[in-house]
């Protein structure tokens, strides 16, 4: 029997998204039927849920995008180092006062700090890296933003620095709203546009390199503009909920799973899973009865971590 | 001139300070391991930079030309050509249409090609469940979709049974006769000597001489070039080659 992708998918969101509107501390609301439970609904948890499909559908496209390019079914905005870079640039911002936490220039700021890492990456691991070399040229980059990162909270003025920033480190979607929808919205927009224009060059990479090198594409032009599609999906989601790992890197492969291997098929395919797999992760988030509320990034790294060692050992035997 | 080559020089790799060809036909670059066969057709593909004027095509400057134009007078066909995806054949096929512009729809470029190579059977099929010889008859029929001026072929027929390998020497010669220039690098010398039209021989990154087979592939030069001492074996069905390594005196 066919799989009929949208409708199906549709389905799905909807569903998940009426039980995760739904879902409070110890109840579930069938529908909001006060002022104070609508209230609730559209001021506090639909944002939270836009918020959580914005991330992961940029985590995933950012995913999918890093595994068709690199040719690594291990690339992932976090194991890269891609997400590290834009928390410095964006922690940078923060500390020394050059941007508000709602900044439109935030975006862009942490797209820098993403596109240094990205290049800093390809230049160590090169272009054809192996599983293992792109794990230890990202373990690299990662350790030098983490160092960084240190660096700037103990030279930054606020006492609380750390912990604020350790919180946010560990990605989060709660006690956000439309403010950092705002944020990540454009910055979607941009990488999704980038994605759709080059299409043509993101499915000519199931090709060798120089088979893809004699297709007749501006390589260095559209290299650069599917980084700068990266970056911007990981800024976005980073300057407006942290760093969430391991989202990158399973959504493309449970695509995979489903049988899409044309690359342009699968970065999509990948973003819309990506945005429903943050969705139920933050459900989960929520849903789970801890004292204190555990935090997305959390969760999705207890989840995604061991997938890794799976992901690695495959690749090892392969 | 077809094609005209002067001062090419690539890195330290590769020098070639004269070299034309006339006409469309099936050119043979012959030469031992890492004598630049490679090299050469990559600089001639535009893989690499090159400098202005040192390729002509048809009276185009290739380093003058964008890629999209190169594209769309070029084929060409790595050594060691691959797909990274378990897509279907028939994907890999439309997805080797990519930027070409062309004179017929694509549904019947791919069949012409699939004719060709008979890859029919094999369509539906993922490239990644077949074997290593049914991969490389799917690059080269890749590489041989559309029109174009130029297909240059790295080692083409590795991989491929005998069957194969002449049957694809058949249809890149039958190529060559219908107007398009074939430059394919190959190491199996009685082939070459039997389709090839011309050789193109080279040594470390030089090139030793050019012209027909017979005057290409003599004992100095095989002797220069691949320390052996051949003796040739030819009727009407084929070439033979029987060699024997120079032992160092």
């Amino acid at each position: 029997m066919r799989f009929s992708w949208w409708p199906g998918y549709l389905s799905v969101l909807l569903f998940i998204s009426w039980l995760y509107l739904g879902l409070g501390h110890y109840q579930f609301e069938l529908w909001p039927s006060t002022q104070l439970q609508q209230q609730i609904w559209l001021e506090i948890r639909l944002p939270r849920l836009t918020l959580a499909w914005l991330n992961g559908f940029a985590l995933a496209a950012a995913g999918a995008i890093l595994q068709v390019i690199l040719r690594n079914p291990l690339a992932e905005p976090g194991l890269t180092g891609v997400a590290g870079g834009a928390a410095v640039t964006t922690v940078m911002a923060l500390y020394m006062g050059w941007f508000g936490a709602l900044s439109g220039w935030l975006p862009l700021v942490g797209m820098v700090g993403g596109a240094l890492s990205l290049l800093v990456l390809l230049v160590i691991a090169g272009r054809q890296a192996s599983g293992s070399q792109l794990i230890l040229a990202g373990v690299a980059v990662s350790a030098v933003a983490g160092a960084v990162l240190a660096v700037i909270l103990n030279m930054a003025s606020n006492p609380y620095a750390f912990q604020e920033l350790s919180l946010w480190m560990m990605g989060s979607v709660s006690n956000r709203g439309w403010p950092q929808v705002w944020l990540i919205g454009p910055c979607i927009a941009l990488g999704g546009l980038i994605c759709w224009r080059q299409r043509g060059f993101i499915n000519a990479h199931i090709f060798d390199q120089y088979t893809l090198l004699s297709l007749g594409f501006a390589y260095a032009r559209s290299m650069w503009l599917i980084l700068i599609a990266v970056t911007s999906f990981v800024a976005g989601s980073v300057v407006s909920a942290g760093i969430i790992g391991f989202v990158g890197l399973i959504a493309p492969h449970l695509v995979r799973l489903l049988g899409v291997n044309k690359p342009s098929t699968l970065v999509w395919r990948s973003a819309f899973c990506g945005g429903l797999l943050v969705v139920v992760v933050d459900g989960l988030v929520k849903w789970l009865p801890t004292p204190i509320e555990l935090h997305l990034g959390v969760i999705a790294a207890v989840i995604g971590a061991p997938l890794l060692i799976v992901l690695l050992q495959r690749t090892g035997r392969s | 001139m077809i094609l005209q080559v002067k001062q090419l020089v690539v890195a330290e790799r590769l020098q070639i300070a004269d070299w034309s060809i006339p006409q469309a036909q099936f050119i043979g670059v012959v030469g031992s391991n890492g004598a630049g066969k490679s090299t050469l057709l990559s600089a001639v593909a535009g893989l690499v930079p090159i400098a202005a004027n040192a390729v002509h095509l048809n009276n185009r400057d290739l380093a003058q030309l964008s890629a999209q134009q190169r594209r769309q007078l070029i084929r060409y066909l790595p050594q060691f050509a691959s797909v990274n995806a378990a897509v279907s054949v028939q994907q890999v096929l439309q997805q080797g249409l990519v930027n070409l512009h062309l004179k017929v729809s694509v549904a019947e470029a791919i069949e012409r090609v699939s004719r060709e190579f008979d890859l029919a059977p094999l369509l539906s099929r993922p490239i990644t469940q077949l074997s290593g010889g049914e991969q490389r008859r799917v690059h080269v029929a890749r590489a041989c979709l559309g029109e174009a001026e130029l297909l240059v072929f790295d080692e083409p027929g590795s991989g491929l049974d005998i069957g194969h390998q002449l049957e694809l020497m058949d249809h890149l010669k039958a190529r060559s006769e219908a107007g398009q220039l074939v430059l394919a690098a190959l190491h199996d010398l009685a082939l070459a000597a039997q389709y090839c039209d011309q050789l193109l021989l080279l040594h470390q990154g030089r090139l030793v001489a050019f012209g027909p087979p017979n005057e290409v592939l003599t004992a100095e030069h095989l002797a220069q070039t691949f320390a052996v001492t051949a003796t040739w074996l030819c009727n009407d069905d084929g070439v033979a080659l029987l060699a024997q390594r120079l032992r160092k005196s």
